[in-house]
């Protein structure tokens, strides 16, 4: 069973190799390095294509690699001892408000906006915005209960959200100075 | 039914768009917008934000030559598999036939059960464990990664748990009969799977067990080989060296793990450290035992 053959590999090249650029984008966010963030890549296929036996045909192969580069992405974050922050209380006075979402918004201001969102906050709401993984799915991948999924995805939103109708708002005060 | 106002219709605005909400919900979110232009104009500007996000961040890719890196490294790996496939083929047998004829005899299922009822009047308290600190890090962290990959994946691909698997019978028929070791049954364990598992390079006898909700995985491996052959033979610790450990990997787990001179077991499991540690006492000696009668011929 743990033999692995010719046909595994060409299944697998075909299957995983395609969510090379899904998994570099998250890789990215996660270390905002592109020679890192292929490292964790190229190292989350290997150890794939390792246990690519044990992988069950018909489920969710997108979120079984996602969820073998996050455990190695924070494996690496304890060897380095780099602590992550706990975001969730920091934010949670700040949020009270919320604001309408702006109608024009430019893919700049976007990312711009993203950029801000805290780490804990902002992968997420990419995992579930951007790369539209169910709640579910991106508990499994990150290790934690779907409740904390909904709560972080409800205040990454808010402060994206936020973060771009500020955006929008001293947009149109230098208009209106002007 | 209750109706939704539009504070609540913000509150589960994004939940709807992800399609996540139950259907009485999302019909609570369709009449709410069918009289609120106000919450309708936010869905259409939630909607819109996902779709420029979506499109903004998609448009990041990894470099063609990144991939072909990938794809070069991916071959030289699985050629690595393949030319050790045939060392395994060949070696397979006698590796597997020895080490597991012994383990599924009869008399050996005697034995452990009788030894139990020893166990079972305390003559098997421990002293408190000592460190052994010839574990390495990577084993730990391939012992939990082995648990996490094939037990936990296993668990949840395999729908009626309570037929055994044995996956391993193409290693040795005999498997099976772990299942009904006595001990397993006097410590609530269901017996599910017994089969061989690489991981990382190092291959592990995996015993996959549940307790209620609680997953547990007890690994066999041989001891670093390259020790052993620079002279340095550990002393046989048997549960002595037991200690507990928390992985960095994985939080989650609790492994204890001890050793006889060629074979270190760990015990992997969602318990509490303490239940572990128990389960992990509770089968060491039966199991030392026996690893020390194969390692003495």
């Amino acid at each position: 069973m743990s033999l692995k053959t010719e046909q595994q590999l060409t299944d697998f090249e075909e299957l995983a190799l395609g969510y090379a650029d899904q998994l570099f984008r998250v890789a990215l966010r996660l270390l905002r390095n592109r020679e890192r963030a292929e490292d964790l890549v190229q190292e989350t296929f290997l150890q794939a294509w390792r246990s690519f036996h044990r992988f069950e045909t018909g489920t969710n192969l997108r979120a079984w690699l996602y969820k073998i580069m996050f455990n190695l992405h924070y494996t690496d974050l304890r060897r380095n001892k780099l602590e992550l922050v706990q975001a969730d209380e920091m934010i949670a006075e700040t949020i009270a408000f919320d604001p309408p979402t702006p109608q024009f918004v430019t893919e700049e201001e976007v990312i711009a906006a993203l950029e801000r969102v805290p780490k804990d906050f902002q992968i997420p709401v990419m995992l579930a915005d951007i790369e539209e993984l169910s709640y579910l799915e991106i508990a499994e991948v990150l290790n934690i209960p779907k409740g904390t999924v909904m709560s972080r995805l409800h205040r990454g939103r808010k402060i994206l959200r936020m973060e771009l109708a500020d955006y929008a708002r001293s947009y149109g005060l230098r208009v209106a100075e002007n | 039914m209750q109706t939704m106002d539009c504070r609540n219709f913000k509150e589960v605005l994004d939940s709807y768009l992800s399609d996540e909400l139950a259907v009485e919900t999302n019909h609570q979110i369709i009449r709410h917008t069918e009289h609120c232009a106000d919450c309708r104009s936010e869905m259409a500007a939630r909607r819109n934000l996902r779709g420029i996000l979506r499109g903004a961040v998609t448009t990041i890719t990894a470099s063609p030559d990144f991939k072909n890196r990938l794809r070069a490294k991916l071959r030289e790996e699985a050629a690595k598999d393949f030319q050790s496939n045939e060392v395994a083929q060949a070696t397979r047998e006698s590796f597997v036939s020895r080490w597991w004829a012994k383990f599924t005899m009869p008399q050996f299922a005697l034995a452990t059960a009788a030894l139990l009822i020893l166990l079972g009047g305390g003559l098997y308290l421990l002293a408190p464990p000592a460190l052994a600190a010839e574990l390495s890090q990577s084993l730990w962290q391939q012992a939990a990664g082995d648990h996490d990959h094939c037990a936990a994946n296993w668990l949840k691909s395999v729908q009626e748990i309570d037929a055994p698997v044995t996956g391993a019978d193409e290693y040795d028929p005999e498997l099976k009969y772990l299942s009904k070791y006595s001990e397993h049954k006097a410590l609530g364990l269901t017996f599910h799977s017994a089969h061989v598992c690489p991981m990382d390079g190092r291959r592990f006898v995996h015993f996959v067990y549940t307790r209620g909700n609680d997953l547990i995985s007890l690994l066999i491996t041989e001891r670093d080989t390259q020790a052993l052959k620079n002279g340095v033979i550990p002393n046989d610790d048997g549960v002595k060296a037991g200690l507990q450990q928390q992985i960095g990997l994985m939080d989650k787990y609790s492994v204890n793990a001890y050793q006889t001179s060629k074979h270190v077991v760990l015990l992997v499991s969602t318990l509490n450290d303490q239940q572990n540690a128990e389960i992990a006492e509770k089968l060491a000696k039966p199991i030392s035992q026996h690893l020390r009668k194969i390692e003495s011929k």
